[in-house]
């Protein structure tokens, strides 16, 4: 069995894992997560006065009419130009995975991101007015285009800082961080260089069309349409147990493809939101902290359910499992369990360790999909938010985002308490056989 | 002694930690421990005398051996001692991979 693992899924594991564009992206948008969760936060402290009409009212009393201001102005400074972070961020890590400081360049990537966006301005009433840019540009809408152009754009960098030819040599006597800034001019004027002529030749063979308009239009619209759908979300989760099911970390190793799309679901979600769009249909279902707040209830697998039944069904024998799991469960914590129990490797914990989640995904999506709870709003909080409160501000402060954390926590006993009985009464076998074999040796 | 501690967010790795501290200050080791996410172990491998993976990551041993330029021991923990938060078990193998056994 170990053999088959290490042959068959480590490989896929290591691929995923250590991709370095797949980590550079991952690792980029979580180090954002001060600026996605502030402006989240803001975005649901605005909103909930319309849900919590006296708390709205209070505001209104003490800071006055525009109380929504400051909410805003965050909102503008975080989500509105959520890509530039990206941009910065990616090349900054790529970068150093190549063993490069990263500081040229993440520069030299915004410089031919900003290059790319277009010049005029589309202004109602006019023809579109030079030097105004549309932050549909620079928000989540554009971060198919920044991860594109951040990953392009280091790529050639870094691979012109190592040609020798362009390595302008100074005297000894100039101080190293001069050295430093020489030493990358030609690689970075270059890079900057080709990419103004790339997007020229673009602009010339789509008849004056960008890059992001392009991109949107023929390749992140169908992607997206294709990801926010249950048998991608049903997919996924899938995958994420069948990692964790040998003991890999599946939401770390495919981090790469997820994060991205959750971020850029989660984030257009909460900018329609923070617009204040009424019609639900326009908000995408897989976003965000989806899968932390609804499915992934105790950690994957959705553990906190098999700590419950636990208590309901097995106290005595799993006291040491309990008091070991039961505190970092309710923070979405659960490697006591898995390793510990275990669940991993273990045919008959795996059972309930992937159908019920898979389950609750499907459970999740519909009640979404069909009106009866409200979409995932908020594009990130804390993944360690206990099961419930997540649901609850996951949806922008909506109870039925709460209620729907605690149906899935149900499902998840309900799936759960059959195996722990049945472990329970395998585990007593166990001990009796023993017992017989043993009794023989004692009188003897 | 430097003992750094390694999984996907430095989380569950930490609950490890405050097991092995005690476990070391019962035997009376001096040693500093502590536990971070796999984004920025590269950062602290420098300052470490042994690496230690949680089993969820022991995908990235190779990847991780490989920057520490085999300066330090890089290894994945027992799963069995990981789940059980056993302290004193994991502070043995690290003491044991740090003299190079």
């Amino acid at each position: 069995m170990m053999t088959f693992i290490e042959k068959y899924i480590m490989p896929y594991a290591m691929k995923f894992g250590n991709n370095r564009h797949l980590l550079a992206i991952r690792d980029a948008l979580i180090g954002m997560i001060a600026i996605t969760m502030v402006g989240s936060f803001a975005v649901l402290f605005n909103n909930l006065g319309e849900i919590i009409k006296p708390y709205g009212r209070l505001m209104e009393s003490i800071f006055g009419e525009s109380w929504k201001t400051l909410g805003g102005d965050i909102w503008w400074g975080t989500f509105a130009f959520l890509t530039i972070f990206a941009v910065f961020g990616i090349s900054h890590r790529l970068a150093k995975s190549y063993g490069d400081d990263g500081f040229e360049a993440m520069l030299v990537a915004a410089a031919c991101f900003f290059l790319l966006v277009p010049q005029v301005g589309q202004v109602p009433d006019t023809e579109g007015v030079w030097g105004f840019i549309g932050y549909g540009y620079f928000n989540a809408t554009a971060l198919f285009t920044g991860i594109v152009v951040a990953l392009l754009a280091t790529e050639v960098f870094i691979r012109l800082t190592r040609v020798n030819a362009f390595i302008i040599r100074l005297p000894d006597g100039v101080p190293p961080a001069v050295a430093g800034a020489f030493a990358k001019l030609v690689p970075g004027m270059l890079t900057i260089f080709i990419f103004g002529v790339a997007g020229l030749l673009f602009r010339k063979m789509t008849n004056g069309e960008f890059l992001n308009d392009w991109l949107n239009a023929t390749l992140v619209a169908p992607l997206t349409n294709a990801a926010d759908s249950l048998p991608f979300a049903i997919l996924i989760v899938f995958l994420v147990h069948g990692f964790w099911a040998v003991g890999l970390h599946g939401p770390n190793i495919l981090g790469g493809v997820t994060t991205p799309l959750f971020t850029s679901l989660g984030t257009k979600n909460t900018d329609l939101y923070a617009q204040g769009v009424a019609d639900l249909d326009k908000y995408a279902i897989l976003a965000g902290p989806f899968l932390d707040a609804f499915v992934y209830l105790g950690g994957s697998g959705a553990t906190l359910g098999l700590i419950i039944a636990m208590f309901i069904a097995g106290r005595k024998r799993h006291k040491q499992m309990l008091a070991l799991g039961t505190p970092p469960g309710i923070f979405q914590i659960n490697e006591p369990l898995l390793f510990g129990l275990p669940i991993v490797l273990n045919p008959i914990w795996l059972i309930p360790f992937i159908s019920a989640p898979v389950i609750m995904t499907v459970v999740a999506y519909l009640a979404i999909k069909w009106g009866l709870v409200y979409p995932v709003v908020v594009a990130s909080i804390p993944w360690v938010t206990p099961a419930g409160i997540g649901g609850y501000l996951a949806t922008g402060g909506h109870i039925s985002g709460a209620v729907l954390a605690l149906v899935n926590l149900a499902i998840s006993i309900a799936i759960y308490l059959p195996f722990v009985y049945v472990t329970g009464k395998l585990d007593e076998k166990k001990l009796k056989r023993q017992q017989t074999e043993q009794t023989p040796t004692i009188q003897g | 002694m430097n003992i750094l501690l390694c999984c996907s967010a430095g989380m569950s790795t930490s609950l490890l930690v405050t097991k092995m501290q005690a476990s070391a200050e019962s035997q009376g080791i001096d040693c500093k421990i502590w536990a971070v996410g796999n984004g920025e172990v590269r950062s602290h491998i420098d300052s470490a005398d042994v690496l230690l993976l949680g089993p969820q990551i022991r995908f990235m041993t190779e990847q991780l051996k490989k920057e520490a330029g085999g300066r330090i021991p890089v290894a994945p923990i027992n799963p069995m001692h990981y789940g059980l938060c056993n302290g004193e078990e994991v502070l043995k193998q690290a003491m044991s991979l740090i003299k190079g056994e």
